[in-house]
């Protein structure tokens, strides 16, 4: 059999969390040189594509939807099963506890996807969000499996090479000036 | 090299550098978002500047098929004509003159610069699962979901997908509709044949 040219990383996702209009979901997959990005709609695909030669930064910032979605769901779960406690009646008992079994089960999915977070990819040219990598524990699983990609394209930057090469890159960065006049503001040199 | 400073991807103020490469959250100094920041050696190449190409000094020497006062460096690696510096557009190591790369673009030959593709097994899948709400309605559906999975059968199909399982099945579907409809007009004129 033939090998597969993308791996799945993640399942596909709705681009926006609580966007009921558009179905759009996105997906990540590891190609063989990069990770591709694909977004859906059911009839049409479109890709992105980050090269692992290409990717400068990965940035992570840990949102607030998986205590949103547990301050919702632990009070209606705890709520049908005390109510259940204080119904005398044992059929109308069990069917409270039915009931609270709804939002138990995306309430333990909740538990078990953990924190989560929003994820950027950013190149030279582009600076994308991923909505797939959207909780913690999963978006490290797919950093620890792409980081060794990316330094065999790349190579390895240890954290105590970054103030000295920043320091640099803010040296070239910053406009040269000459003063011709003393009275007239400085030249700027490109 | 980036120009553009590590932003904070929630208030995008300057992430501070000593903040770069943590294994842990820290909090950005300016909204107190927890934010992880991971930066590699692309943050710092430079970025690569065009080439104008150059002048042709002596009559031995190859020219641009597209310059012909301009020294020809590499050639199309899609229709093998001459280029210059300025007419070769390198992708993942393959040299192609920007003609061959618009056709590759536009005609999905070059498959890592398709940026998209239509699903048709979705669109015959769909043509032949929705319709079911409203039964009538695989009556015009049913044969066109048909058309859809004969005429795309060999049409490429996601670019993460392999299998051809879903138009199968949409093909499998659209029949017994069919199928299903013909049946029902069977037995409908049999039945008028018999009693009218």
């Amino acid at each position: 059999m033939a090998e597969k040219e993308y791996i799945r990383l993640t399942r596909p996702r709705m681009k926006q969390g609580f966007a009921l209009a558009t179905t759009t979901r996105s997906s990540l997959w590891l190609g063989k040189d990069h990770l591709l990005c694909v977004e859906t709609n059911n009839f049409t695909e479109t890709y992105k594509r980050f090269y692992f030669r290409d990717i400068q930064a990965l940035s992570l910032r840990r949102t607030i939807t998986f205590l949103v979605v547990n301050s919702i769901l632990i009070p209606c779960v705890l709520l049908f099963i005390i109510l259940g406690f204080f119904v005398n009646d044992q059929g109308g008992r069990i069917a409270l506890w039915c009931i609270a079994v709804l939002p138990a089960i995306p309430l333990l999915v909740n538990l078990v996807r953990g924190p989560t977070c929003a994820c950027r990819i950013r190149t030279a040219v582009q600076e994308e969000e991923i909505p797939g990598l959207a909780n913690i524990r999963k978006t490290e699983a797919v950093m620890a499996r792409i980081r060794p990609l990316i330094a065999e394209a790349q190579g390895v930057l240890a954290r105590e090479e970054i103030p000295a090469r920043m320091q640099g890159l803010a040296a070239q960065n910053r406009p040269r000036l000459v003063v011709d006049d003393p009275n007239l503001p400085p030249r700027v040199l490109s | 090299m980036s120009l553009r400073p590590i932003n904070c991807p929630k208030c995008t103020r300057q992430f501070p550098d000593e903040f770069l490469n943590l294994p842990d959250f820290q909090p950005c100094p300016s909204c107190d978002a927890p934010v992880r920041v991971e930066i590699f050696p692309a943050f710092f190449r430079p970025i690569q500047t065009g080439n104008a190409g150059e002048v042709i000094l002596t009559d031995s020497e190859a020219s641009c098929f597209f310059h012909p006062q301009k020294r020809a460096v590499v050639p199309c690696a899609a229709c093998g004509r001459f280029l210059c510096a300025l007419c070769d557009c390198e992708l993942n190591g393959q040299h192609y003159c920007p003609g061959c790369l618009e056709t590759g673009k536009t005609k999905g030959k070059i498959k890592s610069l398709e940026a998209s593709r239509t699903r048709y097994d979705n669109i015959a899948l769909a043509l032949t699962l929705y319709p079911l709400i409203i039964f009538y309605f695989t009556l015009i559906c049913a044969p066109i979901a048909l058309f859809f999975v004969i005429r795309h059968w060999n049409s490429p199909r996601g670019m993460t997908e392999r299998s051809r399982i879903r138009l199968i099945i949409a093909g499998v579907i659209a029949l017994l509709e069919i199928a299903g409809w013909a049946v029902l007009f069977i037995v409908i004129f049999t039945h008028k044949g018999r009693h009218g």
